[in-house]
């Protein structure tokens, strides 16, 4: 955390995420725990969060096509891009979102 | 060289091409349904991974359940939140999770909420707060509990009060609505009795005046009078009599409620003595036998009791077989306390934690059938007619009103032409908490 302050995030259009879980399996909470911290570190007033626990409602993973969980999904920008597992390696994750961050 | 590095290419495509639909087969078999766990080697380990949970059963339960189930983590962070919490606040379920509990508890509640938040990572922890989200605030039980070290979070129970604290608001409304009807009611008796008592003793004096004249009229010298005005003055004066005696009973049926409540330690057995006495001369010419067993000491007011008995001996005298001889037994016995729960749950209002006693008057008179047995009680309530047996139709609704007076109850049993019992049950102490009937 101490590099918190030195990056800082680039661009400015609004992000979109949905991160899929299975209510309160390990994987699941732990996803749910990195991707607040990294939105609240990186993201914050940038992103739109939503957490949907695919038990609650499993049409919808079908929807969204959704194989694993917890799975992460950027839905804006466009292309949408998936993530699968726990999210803990936020330098990965924030590379994958395709998001550049500035020192 | 081109064409090595080439196939080369094609090759590694192939390869790849191959583990693509690997993957995609794996990823169908699953979709579909056939496949039940994963075996991976995990840190150098089997394990294996089922994909039909085990905890279906738990899942379902909390999902369902009908109070708000939340897990957080040490900082608050909501990592699960089942359905009933977010509608219970009105939010989406997929914005709660992910978000702090401490922005949905309202500003009063916060620092409460925030004590018991740490008291519940040292155990656990219960507390009532106020939720607050969308404007709206919500009174709410929690229940928190830690989950260390298995688990470094905190599993929250929410109870929604809002419907009790509404009760609880009803009940005090109807409370405080029922306090002041009672005070207007207790009002507006006394006031009741007064006038029977001022009227009763205001209409005393016009019927003394009339008997006083028809008495003078009759003294008149003779022949003055036919024979016929003689006789119309005769029921003129016997219906002043009966006027009078019932404008009395009238007037002793209000004074019960007005006298102060002046307990003392009444020997029973002395007061029915001196009733005895009163009816010497009834008793001689009923030919009358009376057998009177021990009674005892209670806390009462002496002058009602006499007045008790004195209807009872009374009524027992009265309703006696013609042409047969009367006979009358007052006996008693301490109510037994599971007789006394018996009583209090079906027929009269007793304190359960008092000893009672049970004075029975039993006689051999003309009875009554058992379906007026409640009945008699009621004020001017006569079953027989006047001409045979004189009386106002007071007298046992006035023993009723003195034995509720003392906190106890009377009741009758009776068969047509077979006599008829009378139970008086009387706390042996006047409890300060007994309630008033």
């Amino acid at each position: 955390m101490k590099n918190k302050s030195k990056l800082e995030c680039v661009g400015r259009g609004r992000i979109f995420l949905q991160l899929y879980i299975t209510g309160m399996s390990e994987n699941s909470v732990r996803a749910v725990q990195n991707i607040t911290l990294l939105c609240d570190q990186y993201l914050k007033d940038r992103v739109d969060l939503e957490i949907i626990d695919i038990y609650k409602n499993p049409s919808v993973a079908e929807e969204q096509m959704i194989v694993f969980s917890p799975s992460l999904i950027r839905q804006l920008p466009l292309p949408r891009k998936t993530f699968i597992g726990d999210l803990s390696d936020a330098k990965k994750v924030i590379l994958g979102l395709g998001i550049t961050l500035k020192e | 060289m081109d064409t090595a590095a080439a196939e080369d290419l094609v090759s590694k495509i192939e390869d790849l091409k191959l583990r693509l639909s690997e993957a995609q087969e794996a990823i169908d078999a699953i979709k579909n349904g056939s496949v039940d766990a994963f075996a991976i080697r995990k840190d150098g380990k089997p394990e294996v991974f089922t994909l039909q949970s085990l905890d279906y059963a738990y899942r379902v339960l909390i999902e369902k359940f009908s109070e708000g189930a939340l897990n957080l983590t040490l900082d608050g962070l909501i990592i699960y939140s089942n359905s009933y919490f977010s509608k219970l606040i009105d939010i989406p379920n997929e914005k709660v999770t992910g978000s702090y509990i401490f922005d949905y508890i309202s500003g009063e509640s916060r620092q409460q909420f925030r004590e018991h938040f740490d008291l519940a990572l040292r155990g656990c922890s219960k507390t009532e707060i106020t939720l607050c989200a969308n404007n709206k605030n919500i009174p709410v039980y929690v229940s928190l509990t830690n989950l260390q070290p298995q688990l470094a979070t905190v599993g929250m129970i929410v109870t929604d009060l809002s419907e009790k604290k509404q009760n609880e608001q009803l009940i005090i409304t109807y409370t405080e609505t029922l306090r002041k009807k009672n005070v207007e009611l207790e009002h507006l008796n006394k006031s009741l009795d007064q006038f029977a008592s001022i009227a009763s003793h205001d209409l005393q004096e016009p019927l003394r005046k009339i008997q006083t004249f028809t008495a003078l009229l009759k003294r008149q010298p003779d022949k003055t009078l036919s024979d016929s005005s003689v006789e119309l003055i005769d029921k003129i004066k016997r219906s002043s009599e009966r006027m009078s005696l019932l404008i009395n009973d009238v007037l002793n049926f209000s004074r019960i409620v007005n006298m102060e409540n002046m307990f003392v330690k009444t020997d029973l057995n002395q007061i029915l003595n001196n009733t005895l006495k009163d009816f010497d001369l009834l008793i001689l010419e009923k030919d009358a036998s009376v057998r009177v067993e021990n009674l005892p000491v209670v806390e009462a007011i002496p002058s009602q009791i006499n007045q008790l008995f004195y209807n009872l001996v009374g009524n027992a005298l009265k309703f006696s077989k013609i042409g047969k001889p009367a006979s009358l037994s007052i006996s008693s016995r301490i109510l037994p306390s599971e007789e006394t729960e018996n009583e209090s749950n079906f027929r009269f209002n007793l304190n359960k934690q008092l000893s009672y006693s049970e004075i029975c008057f039993k006689d051999n008179g003309i009875g009554f059938e058992q379906q007026f047995a409640e009945q008699i009680f009621s004020i001017f309530e006569r079953l027989n007619n006047q001409e045979q047996y004189s009386g106002t139709g007071i007298g046992l609704a006035l023993c009723q009103k003195i034995v509720q007076h003392h906190h106890g109850g009377i009741r009758a049993e009776g068969k047509e032409n077979d006599g008829a019992a009378f139970y008086v049950l009387l706390p042996l102490i006047q409890s300060t908490k007994a309630v008033a009937i």
